[in-house]
């Protein structure tokens, strides 16, 4: 007589913090590409915006905000009257899709 | 030939030949930034970024652009500014594919995501309204 086994309560049970791991990992990786965008695009003076990049908890816990504390950024980014667009969120976020790419493909070994 | 300039050269002569938005939009359009003394609302344009399409052997097949389209006035004639973004939105939010004259064509175009800030000059509130909208040209 055959029985009924399997394992994927267990896989259910380590998806979610799997998939919450490579989406903190790719915040990071976000973090760090936006921040090198504003430095190659010159866009350091008091080094307070490019320091103030980070990761919040999204409302999920496979969600991770990018914030940027300081307010001006919106000008430097998609420039205003007198100052030329000078995009490093977008170009972050492009950046860092190989990368979350790559860490997508390590799902299968997170969750064994 | 280059396909931002080829994006942006479609998006000018289309901005350009709509008279709903060039109505809304007495000072014009402008790559960029507007020169100095232009009376607004103007409508203004700009590569916000990209990324090319490829296949395994790095041939490109398209290049995948993200452009902010925006119009830029006072806000004290926002709704100017809203009817010139509506405009935008109804040339951009969602077409293609449309050939170009050069060669090459737009594979698809649409809307990424709205566009709105403000900004203080000289005391007077300007306001930005647009959108970001993603545009797949295949380049001459």
């Amino acid at each position: 007589m055959a029985g009924s086994f399997n394992h994927f309560d267990l896989i259910a049970a380590r998806l979610t913090p799997a998939c919450s791991e490579i989406a903190a990992e790719t915040a990071w990786h976000a973090v760090s590409n936006i921040q090198q965008h504003i430095i190659a695009n010159g866009q350091v003076d008091t080094g307070d915006m490019l320091n103030s990049v980070a990761v919040a908890d999204g409302d999920t816990p496979t969600t991770k905000d990018i914030i940027i504390g300081m307010d001006y950024w919106v000008y430097q980014n998609y420039g205003t009257r007198y100052l030329p667009a000078r995009p490093f969120v977008e170009p972050g976020i492009e950046d860092t899709r190989a990368q979350f790419e790559a860490l997508g493909a390590t799902l299968e070994k997170r969750i064994t | 030939m280059s396909e931002v300039a080829q994006a942006f050269a479609w998006i000018n002569t289309t901005l350009r030949a709509d008279t709903v938005l060039m109505a809304a939009a007495t000072g014009g359009v402008w790559q960029g930034l507007a020169d100095i003394g232009i009376t607004p609302p103007f409508v203004s344009y700009g590569l916000q970024s990209n990324s090319d399409v490829l296949t395994v052997n790095a041939s490109r097949l398209w290049a995948n652009l993200l452009v902010q389209i925006k119009m830029v006035g006072l806000t004290s004639n926002y709704a100017a500014l809203v009817m010139g973004a509506d405009r935008i939105d109804v040339l951009f939010g969602r077409l293609g594919p449309v050939g170009l004259p050069g060669g090459g064509g737009v594979l698809s175009c649409y809307r990424d995501g709205a566009l709105s800030y403000s900004e203080l000059i000289n005391g007077a509130a300007w306001g930005h309204l647009g959108g970001l909208y993603r545009i797949d040209l295949q380049g001459s």
